[in-house]
């Protein structure tokens, strides 16, 4: 995951792309798991932002799409307009932002399937994606309480390094622990 | 820098009139008479070194080490009549910063294409840690010299602080002979092992920091923005439950409460601060609406910890740089004091 795909990532989050380049920068995507990952993370930090993230919402709906994919093969159905797919819609924001992992999963492996689409969005009787989607939907959730408990615990990590600046000790720095970055985070 | 520049910068500041108690306190000599005078005199550098961070402008790269994790940083700090601003960037990995002004703190996360924006709290010129008597001090830490260094290019004192139990951490302390500032700073847990390490590798104080320095190096140009300005403050009513601790390591006392808007929440949150005079650790009490939001268990950030149970739809969080087994068992130790009873404390 370079620079560059992770700008085209984000103005393909704010609508910036245009529908070429945004085909491009999904199927890019789809192929590198790093930017999946990261895609979430945009719309799950943002979702959480504007306190779109309903509670319990993002396991709940991963287990749903789950079960719905084990009890039968995955048929995507196809889309003219790809890119609204893309865009969360209020109040579902995480539901959004998961299925669009889940478009961006299959998408990867109808590239590899050879298949020509003409939509980002199609893919026909895919076998195998399941487990990988799966396992990254459940990651997804995971990563949704963790981007939540990692800015709360910034949040008051700040809040008590304002407040004891005028008692005991610094020590030096204590900021480098916000601006430190910590993979697992 | 030199000596003689150093001591230039104190005669324009004290043309400007606003670092009297400054050049009063940082330029009478501390001289350690005799050994068993070390303690103190290790205890007056550790005031001056507070001091000094807070009113010296300096830009310098230190490193930031964490178990098997290093970063490389960048501090620059300017501190004038106007007040302090200081912008710390990562060098190493995300371009994280974090820029604090008079009025607030913001950190920016582009990996995470976010900002989060605190209130910064007005500080003091003087820290606790110099009208804290060195006796009481002495009590929970030995506080002793260990002789000299030189780091980044500096000569620097070292001075030892030892918990003498289990429940705080330690500190090593390189300070700069000459400006005072901490130039390197380890903590270590009550076995001696290590736990964190910053350390400066190069260092300056420019006469003058423009301010295009201080601005941050990210437009955050579409940025999330957590904002605790933005949510309106709520005022608790007198009559409400206030949130108490009733067991602490010995020493620590509530030095601070307040209720306070917080960036990643939307409700006030209650915060109290306890310190021993070193050592300090910070409760959050919070109403829980969600429970995503919950943070349950131990968490760390270097050698911070953190430990978060949720009591009948509140969650409490224990913040601190003091070992896990203690914010644990003080989180365990929070208690509800009934509206009535509280508003008459």
């Amino acid at each position: 995951m370079n620079e560059k795909s992770l700008e085209q990532l984000s103005s393909l989050m704010d609508d910036e792309l245009g529908p070429l380049e945004a085909e491009r920068a999904i199927i890019e995507a789809g192929q590198d798991p790093q930017v999946r990952a990261a895609w979430a993370r945009f719309h799950v930090v943002r979702d959480a932002v504007r306190n779109q993230i309903p509670e319990r919402v993002a396991m709940d709906f991963a287990d749903r799409v789950r079960a719905a994919i084990d009890a039968e093969p995955v048929i995507v159905a196809p889309s003219r307009r790809p890119s609204t797919r893309l865009k969360p819609v209020a109040g579902l924001a995480l539901a959004a932002s998961v299925a669009a992992i889940a478009v961006l999963g299959v998408n990867a492996v109808s590239q590899r399937g050879g298949m020509e689409s003409d939509a980002p969005a199609i893919a026909q009787s895919v076998s195998p994606p399941q487990s990988n989607l799966t396992a990254s939907m459940v990651q997804i959730g995971r990563e949704t309480e963790e981007s939540m408990q990692s800015a709360r615990l910034n949040s008051y990590l700040v809040n008590h390094n304002e407040l004891r600046a005028n008692l005991g000790m610094q020590g030096l720095m204590p900021y480098a622990r916000i601006v430190g970055y910590e993979p697992q985070e | 820098m030199s000596r003689k520049s150093s001591c230039a910068r104190f005669g324009l500041a004290l043309a400007k009139g606003w670092a009297l108690v400054l050049f009063a306190v940082l330029a009478t000599p501390v001289v350690a008479a005799t050994a068993g005078d070390t303690s103190h005199f290790a205890q007056a550098l550790l005031s001056r070194m507070a001091l000094a961070a807070k009113t010296l402008s300096y830009d310098g790269s230190f490193i930031y080490l964490r178990g098997n994790r290093v970063d490389s940083m960048r501090i620059i700090h300017r501190a004038d009549e106007k007040g302090e601003i200081e912008r710390l960037m990562s060098l190493t990995g995300p371009a994280r910063e974090v820029i604090r002004d008079n009025d607030t703190v913001t950190c920016i996360f582009p990996e995470n294409r976010a900002v989060m924006v605190e209130r910064a709290r007005q500080r003091q010129l003087f820290p606790a840690t110099l009208v804290e008597p060195v006796e009481r001090l002495v009590d929970y830490y030995d506080v002793g010299l260990k002789g000299q260094d030189r780091i980044a290019g500096r000569s620097t004192w070292v001075v030892s602080v030892q918990p003498k139990d289990r429940f705080r951490y330690g500190y090593e302390l390189w300070i700069d002979t000459d400006s005072h500032l901490l130039l390197k700073s380890v903590l270590l847990d009550a076995d001696g092992e290590e736990l964190e390490r910053m350390m400066f590798t190069q260092l300056e104080f420019p006469d003058h920091i423009p301010d295009e320095l201080l601005q941050p190096g990210i437009e955050g140009h579409g940025f999330v923005r957590f904002d605790s300005r933005s949510h309106t403050q709520r005022a608790i009513p007198e009559d409400q439950d206030r949130w108490e601790v009733s067991w602490l390591p010995v020493g620590f006392d509530l030095r601070e409460r307040e209720v306070a808007s917080i960036a990643a929440s939307h409700v006030p949150v209650e915060h109290l601060v306890y310190s021993d005079g070193l050592s300090i650790v910070s409760v959050f009490v919070e109403r829980i609406e969600r429970s995503v939001d919950k943070l349950e268990g131990p968490s760390s950030k270097g050698a911070v910890h953190a430990f978060g149970i949720s009591q009948s739809g509140y969650q409490i969080t224990v913040v601190g740089e003091v070992p896990a087994e203690t914010v644990r068992q003080i989180a365990g130790a929070v208690v509800r004091v009934k509206g009535a009873a509280a508003a008459q404390r």
